[in-house]
């Protein structure tokens, strides 16, 4: 029953993804995005990660999306008329080199595959207590992080000032 | 749980920095309404007055400690650090001063950014665990991706921006995923943690390499290794001087704390597995470095290209691995500084009214302004490493400390032997630039003016730079015990 | 029976499941259904007319009239549309509101056969953020309509409705901090038990409070905040290309979704199904007649805040698109901000 999920999911969540690249029209390009993300959330249920599946679907699905969607109809793209992908042999040869090395470290992932690393991954408590004592510091710089973003795109998006 | 007290221990400069940008956004909106001109230099001057005096702080009451934290540590490598990058925000700042009339907005706002990045930089010299160096570089980069693009009315900076922002996510997306694999294969996120599994192996798993690997790659971006340096020409072009200035040094200064980090700490002794890696992408940083800073024709590119070529040194250094070596690496990056510096301050000047930095612009400089032509000269012969100037000094120590790691390792002489090349090579170009100083006609015959602080700081660069090449005994003696700190740092576990 | 269930608890849970998942959903529907019959009779009161009187007793059987017609009517769909987004739409407005009903707990836990069943189809230790997760996907459904419409009208409220949810959700969000902060767990079913014990968060947390029931008319595009749609301006906005049963969803969309968010004031501020004076064991000792009251309580506090809706509907005139941004961001997020801090000083540890 979970097997077939997960590859109901992991199906889902590739075929979504290729789509995205390959449709023509920006707002279908993003709606599949908003699908793959939705199939990795699903992903993240079947491991239990209820928290990190629910903020996939809050943030990815529900919120960066939603901008993406704004972008596009505001300046109202339709049908892009970019050119077609050109493959030039390097990045052929770049993308086939990762794939080689990909295949390699996925047959041969190390000692601690399969290994939960807590039974409670899913429970926010958990999560929060990590991020409060072990990861204070990064979370602390986040704020700061985010504070930096929010200055620099009020400051880039306002009108010219008149001096 | 780690308390405030041991936080502060080791990231007091971090929070002194995030408290001051803080103070600097609520100070510009108390002062800032209605005017323009004034609140600009209240917060340039509390900006420049906060961060000398963390630096002050720095030097006469923080004491480097052995204690090795879960969230960090303050070893005297971090500590070197520490200073290098509170120096380069500081002379971020002052290179900001003459350059800001050319912003549109946000002047108030380019200190609190600047800072931010310097809290990310301090941050980075300290982490211990993948997830803050996450964070800390992303901190870093975002801000740095703001200030790329900071001048909206020009078409240059804004695709500087662009073209930055997609390859720094790329980068990122690499480094996040590299460390993925890294968990996967180890089941920590902590340096000391990985670093007990990777001794407890036998052989490195594939996916194991595979990560670190892709951290290699994303930190090779921030480096400016090739094949990752292609955003460098474009993007230090685009950006607005000052802000080219910090992304040389500082931004590179941050892919290479964390390397050695990464390399001396947590790789350990199975480091030697990677020398040929960093090796060869050592050889190709320097070949296509300096081969493709001949052919520029606009200043802030060919420092770009020069600092990939730079970059192929450290890496050089990072791929012989020894104490020697480490200490080289910091002791390079302070003379890079003020090398680097002096040039983008020049630029800043000689574009003072154009603002395009083409080469053409020093153009006959000495008769311009003997002083500025001067000073370029001795950046210049400093960063390609001629005798009298500190560069030399620095080149000769990577040089020598490649050599000895050379003996165990001879296919090093080959990589040597190709950055000796790779010096005359530079020369070369470097000279052309004082070529067009001292020999070209001008296109302006103005005498150029400069105000009295620019002098002053373009006189200390000039004098450390040549001071450091004679002197260079006490910042040797603190590199080494940076380089100390670093390779005794081996974990115990926690 | 009990024996039955004792020796497999996982049938128990399905069939509880099946049956809350039929009722609840049912419930919503059915009020969802009855609302615009409640709209214009509110209305009718307020302005001194009658409404509908003429289906059935007071007009009772208009919704069943409205719904043939609809579905009898044809189904036009212009030639210039996106054909498989502009019949995507309207679904879409729907689904993300049924999905938020998985995590509101109806009633305190009901036992039956020797087992206990938690009123709440789904109780994620994740409630309040799946609840965020699902309702912010309720934002695809308008955008894609007024984008797949393809023409301008539709379009400009598409992008109005996208800009609107997406800053109205930030002090949703930010206002429902307090309550978790105050509550020390996402898990609703926790979150009104604490409040049955100790005060309602709308007296503890009044800004938070005020702020969720602003962003709720937000998120829901109702009046004042219906700029998606305003009829004075864009003809019917989003829903302008949209005829028949398609046009009917958008309906039904609207009002499932002021259903959730009636239901999570009242879950989130109001008590849930709190009853005054009662505390959790008066409930445990009503056995399953507590539940029921329970119930009811909470059916109750629910239709008080649909009224709540529809009173204010007819009160207050619409907001200019200026307005609602600086209301958005410059009032409503710095107040939520401030109930966070709230929040932080009155839990205090001692």
């Amino acid at each position: 029953m979970e097997s077939l999920f997960f590859y109901l999911f992991g199906g889902l969540a590739v075929v979504t993804t290729l789509l995205t690249l390959s449709s023509k029209n920006p707002v279908y390009s993003a709606i599949w995005m908003i699908l793959s993300f939705s199939a990795t959330a699903g992903l993240f249920v079947l491991l239990d990660a209820f928290l990190i599946a629910t903020v996939e679907v809050l943030v990815y699905a529900g919120a960066i999306m939603v901008l993406f969607l704004f972008v596009i109809m505001m300046i109202n793209l339709r049908t892009s008329e970019a050119e077609r992908l050109r493959l030039s042999p390097l990045a052929i040869l770049a993308a086939l080199t990762f794939l080689v090395l990909f295949g390699r470290a996925v047959s041969d992932p190390g000692p601690m595959l399969g290994k939960a690393p807590n039974d409670l991954v899913g429970d926010p408590d958990v999560i929060a207590n990590l991020m409060f004592t072990e990861y204070v510091v990064p979370f602390e710089a986040l704020s700061l992080l985010l504070t930096a973003a929010v200055v620099g795109c009020v400051v880039l998006s306002r009108k010219k000032v008149k001096a | 749980m780690p308390s405030f007290a041991e936080i502060m221990s080791v990231y007091g400069l971090e929070f002194g920095l995030g408290a001051l940008a803080m103070l600097l956004i609520v100070v510009d909106l108390i002062t800032g309404r209605g005017r323009l001109t004034g609140p600009a230099d209240v917060v340039r001057l509390l900006a420049l007055g906060g961060v000398s005096g963390l630096l002050i702080y720095s030097f006469m009451f923080l004491h480097a400690s052995g204690e090795v934290h879960a969230f960090g540590q303050l070893d005297a490598f971090a500590l070197y650090f520490k200073r290098f990058f509170l120096a380069t925000t500081l002379f971020t700042l002052l290179l900001t001063a003459p350059y800001e009339a050319r912003f549109s907005g946000g002047r108030a706002e380019f200190p609190v950014l600047v800072l931010l990045t310097a809290m990310g930089m301090c941050m980075l010299s300290s982490v211990g665990d993948f997830v803050s160096l996450f964070v800390g570089l992303e901190l870093v980069t975002i801000s740095l991706f703001l200030l790329t693009a900071w001048r909206p009315g020009l078409p240059r900076s804004i695709e500087a921006g662009i073209k930055f922002v997609i390859i720094g996510a790329v980068a990122a997306a690499f480094l996040v995923y590299g460390i993925a694999f890294v968990y996967g294969a180890t089941g920590a996120l902590d340096f000391a943690g990985v670093s007990a599994a990777i001794q407890s192996m036998a052989t490195m798993p594939a996916g194991l390499k595979f990560g670190l690997l892709l951290v290699l790659v994303g930190l090779g971006f921030k480096l400016g290794a090739v094949p990752f340096h292609i955003w460098i020409p474009d993007v230090y072009q685009g950006a607005p001087t000052p802000v080219t200035a910090f992304l040389s040094v500082g931004s590179k200064a941050a892919g290479v704390v964390l390397l050695m980090r990464l390399v001396y700490t947590v790789l350990g002794p199975a480091a030697a597995e990677w020398a040929g890696v960093l090796g060869g992408l050592a050889a190709i940083t320097l070949l296509m470095g300096n081969l493709g800073a001949i052919t520029q024709t606009d200043l802030k590119r060919f420092l770009g290209y020069s600092g990939i070529a730079h970059a192929g040194f450290l890496l050089l250094a990072l791929a012989a691995h020894s104490e020697a070596s480490a200490s080289s690496i910091l002791f390079y990056m302070v003379t890079y500084l003020f090398a680097n510096m002096a040039a983008f301050l020049v630029i800043i000047v000689v574009s003072r009214t154009s603002d395009d930095s083409h080469m053409d612009r020093v153009n006959g400089l000495a008769e311009r302004s003997p002083f500025l032509a001067f000073v370029l000269l001795v950046s210049m012969l400093s960063l390609a490493g001629v005798p009298p100037f500190a560069g030399f000094v620095a080149k000769f120590m990577i040089l020598r400390a490649a050599m000895e790691a050379a003996l165990h390792n001879p296919a090093l002489y080959w990589i040597v032997g190709l950055s000796l090349v790779m010096v005359v090579v530079s020369l070369y170009y470097y000279l052309c630039v004082l070529k067009r100083v001292y020999f070209r006609e001008p296109e302006d015959k103005g005498v150029l003016e400069i105000s009295g602080s620019t002098k002053a700081i373009l006189l200390l660069c000039v004098i450390a730079t040549i001071g450091l090449a004679i002197f260079f005994n006490p910042l040797v003696e603190s590199a080494n015990a940076g380089a100390q700190s670093l390779m005794g740092a081996l974990p115990q576990g926690h | 029976m009990n024996e039955f269930f004792a020796e497999y608890p996982l049938v128990f849970t399905m069939a509880t499941t099946l049956a809350k998942i039929v009722l609840f959903t049912h419930i919503g529907l059915i009020l969802a259904a009855y609302m615009p019959w409640v709209e214009r009779k509110v209305s009718a009161w307020m302005q001194d007319r009658v409404g509908p009187n003429r289906v059935g007793y007071a007009g009772l059987g208009q919704p069943i009239a409205d719904a043939l017609k609809f579905i009898f009517k044809e189904d036009p769909v212009p030639g210039h549309v996106d054909k498989v987004l502009f019949t995507l739409a309207p679904a879409l407005t729907v689904i993300p509101a049924i999905l938020v009903l998985a995590v509101v707990p109806f009633a305190p836990a009901v036992s039956l056969f020797g087992q206990t069943a938690q009123m709440a189809i789904a109780d994620l230790s994740v409630g309040i953020l799946f609840v965020f997760a699902f309702s912010s996907l309720a934002v695809y459904g308008i955008t894609l309509a007024g984008w797949a419409s393809n023409s301008k009208y539709p379009l400009i409220g598409g992008v109005r409705s996208a800009a609107q949810m997406v800053s109205y959700e930030l002090c949703l969000g930010l206002s429902v901090v307090g309550v978790f902060m105050a509550a020390q767990t996402l898990r609703l079913t926790d979150i009104v038990e604490l409040q049955v014990d100790g005060y309602w968060n709308m007296f503890t947390q009044p800004i938070g409070f005020l702020v969720f029931v602003i962003a709720a008319f937000a998120e829901t595009n109702r009046l004042p905040f219906d700029l998606p749609e305003a009829e004075t301006e864009l003809v019917a906005g989003y829903h302008t290309e949209y005829g028949s049963m398609k046009f009917a969803m958008f309906f039904a969309g609207e009002y499932m979704a002021m259903f959730v968010f009636s239901c999570l004031v009242a879950v989130l501020f109001m008590g849930g199904w709190d009853v005054p004076f009662m505390s959790n064991e008066s409930f445990a000792a009503l056995g399953n007649w507590g539940a029921a009251l329970g119930f009811v309580a909470f059916l109750t506090k629910v239709l008080l805040f649909l009224f709540f809706y529809v009173w204010v509907r007819f009160t207050i005139p619409r907001f200019k698109f200026d307005q609602l941004m600086h209301l958005g961001w410059k009032v409503l997020i710095p107040l939520s901000l401030l109930n966070i801090l709230w929040a932080g000083l009155w839990n205090m540890p001692s």
